[in-house]
């Protein structure tokens, strides 16, 4: 069998499964909150795996690779920040607040949560403008990267690979919702997980071990191997805080805490998703070792597809090439689900939600808002799709601060708002405001002193947070104690 | 120069993972014996 035709073969059995699993999953949506939330019924080992899936995309695997290329070993500390700050501690710290909250304020989404939990139906309304935007702005950069990656290495045109991985993720999507999304990315991230690993070890082969890559980059350039080396410790801190602290205010991860069946949950979950996220460190690693079995590159992005065709054969080929398939469609599909109930339920496009009266599963209306919420998944998807057709340069720019402007317009409402009681609607939306701007100004003035847009915004964010909040009238007291569970 | 023949602030990376994997079994242990953790 030609290359092609094994990776053909390989990939149109995946992207088969992938169908079928939303078809039976499609069975088991029957309402909004089986769509948005699963209804609240997913257990440990899917919980944890869909939120590594959905954490690391198919830009993160490639340009991970690329920045490893570029910088060194130095990147390992972006792997390592995003093990310890974007899994272990993120579930340590919010899992079980978060899981409390939104089910004591009978929330399934982000802005839902900040607006009950605020009593702002503006900050919602914000957060949900913000998410939309910038959601499909992120969808349409992980869109770029799966079409790039099947081009280069099955060399399908860019424009029909962003076609067929497009419109799987539609189906699957739209049919089966959240537990759609959960279920094809916990197969995804063992996909991700076995090929990653299948691409260190034949690499890590080819280079005489890891001792002797440090060794050999060491002679090639000290900086190779050294902290912070040729990156410098401004790129190095403010990227690793970005890529790991911003999952602190990802609606498409958190909402993995709140669709959870119970907060027991949390003890499997909280080891497994860190063992699982401990993949972090080995696309950096390749991509730093890559530049040993490589000719120099201009553009690094092409480290790990060339370093693909280096060592593995065919079939290993075709399983890494799936595992980069898997993390793009994981995250795409995540975010689709979040972007529909930013339009359905915060924004309210078709009519305001209802919620359930106690005692019944699903509220009147709720089919409506079941086929509303397919119907929005489908269009941000298929926007995502026209514009990935044909990025304009702007989108491409944008695409790289669209994680930071989503993570400093939602951190800090999110993380005091479990944890701060004196925490006001005022200091909720400004903050929220003044992270978004601050965010966007910085890089749009080009990343001043080398430094990432979400440091300047989250900082800004909190800094007005704190200070706003404490300047205006405490919240009321009896939506504190519903929010707390002290009724 | 620290283990692989990577400078110890590099290898300090390395170590960073394993301790992750360390605090989420002893953090999963203290919320079991805490009685943390709903069936809510």
């Amino acid at each position: 069998m030609s290359n092609v035709g094994v990776y053909a073969t390989v990939l149109g059995l995946y992207l088969a499964m992938l169908v079928g699993m939303g078809l039976w999953m499609g069975r088991r949506t029957r309402n909004a909150a089986d769509f948005y939330i699963g209804g609240r019924q997913v257990g440990p080992w899917v919980t944890a795996f869909s939120f590594v899936a959905a954490y690391f995309s198919s830009v993160v695997i490639v340009g991970g690779g690329a920045f490893g290329y570029k910088y060194g070993m130095s990147t390992l500390w972006i792997g390592a920040s995003n093990v310890l700050v974007g899994c272990t501690l993120v579930w340590i710290v919010l899992g079980r607040r978060l899981w409390e909250f939104t089910t004591r304020l009978d929330s399934m989404t982000i802005p839902g949560f900040i607006g009950k939990r605020y009593g702002a139906r503006e900050a919602e309304v914000f957060s949900a403008l913000t998410i939309f935007v910038f959601m499909i702005v992120y969808n349409v950069s992980v869109l770029v990267g799966m079409g790039r990656i099947m081009e280069g290495l099955m060399g399908i045109p860019y424009t029909s690979a962003v076609l067929i991985a497009g419109l799987i993720i539609l189906i699957y999507v739209s049919i089966g919702g959240y537990l759609a999304v959960v279920w094809t990315s916990f197969i995804q991230a063992w996909i991700m997980i076995f090929g990653l690993l299948l691409l260190a070890f034949a690499t890590l082969g080819r280079v005489g071990g890891l001792t002797q890559a440090s060794l050999d980059l060491a002679a090639l350039d000290p900086g190779l191997v050294e902290t912070p080396g040729v990156w410098g410790w401004g790129g190095l801190v403010s990227f690793a805080l970005i890529v790991s602290l911003g999952v602190w205010g990802m609606p498409q991860l958190l909402v993995r805490f709140y669709s959870m069946k119970n907060t027991r949950v949390l003890k499997l979950g909280a080891v497994l998703a860190t063992l699982g996220g401990a993949m972090a460190v080995l696309p950096y690693m390749t991509g730093a070792m890559s530049r040993l079995l490589l000719p120099p590159l201009e553009n690094p992005d092409l480290a790990i597809p060339m370093l693909t065709k280096a060592v593995l054969n065919p079939w290993g080929g075709a399983i890494f090439l799936a595992g980069v398939m898997a993390a793009g469609m994981s995250t795409f599909a995540s975010v689709l689900i979040i972007v529909s109930g930013a339009i359905v339920r915060d924004l309210r496009v078709g009519g305001a939600p209802r919620s359930a009266p106690k005692g019944v599963v699903a509220p009147p209306g709720s089919s409506h808002e079941l086929m509303l919420g397919r119907m929005a998944s489908m269009m941000a998807g298929l926007i995502a799709m026209f514009v990935a057709y044909r990025p304009p340069a702007l989108v491409l720019v944008i695409t790289a601060f669209a994680w930071a402007v989503i993570a400093s317009a939602c951190l800090w409402p999110v993380v005091l708002g479990v944890y701060w009681k004196r925490g006001t609607r005022a200091g909720a939306t400004s903050s929220m405001v003044a992270g978004v701007a601050v965010a966007l100004a910085w890089m749009i003035a080009g990343k001043p002193l080398g430094i990432h847009g979400f440091i300047p915004g989250v900082v800004v964010s909190l800094v007005v947070f704190v200070g706003v909040s404490l300047f205006t009238r405490p919240p009321d007291p009896a939506l504190l104690r519903r929010a707390w569970g002290e009724e | 120069m620290g283990p692989f023949g990577l400078p110890w602030l590099t290898f300090g990376a390395l170590l960073v993972v394993a301790a992750s994997i360390a605090i989420s079994i002893a953090w999963a242990v203290w919320f079991s014996g805490s009685g943390g953790g709903s069936d809510e």
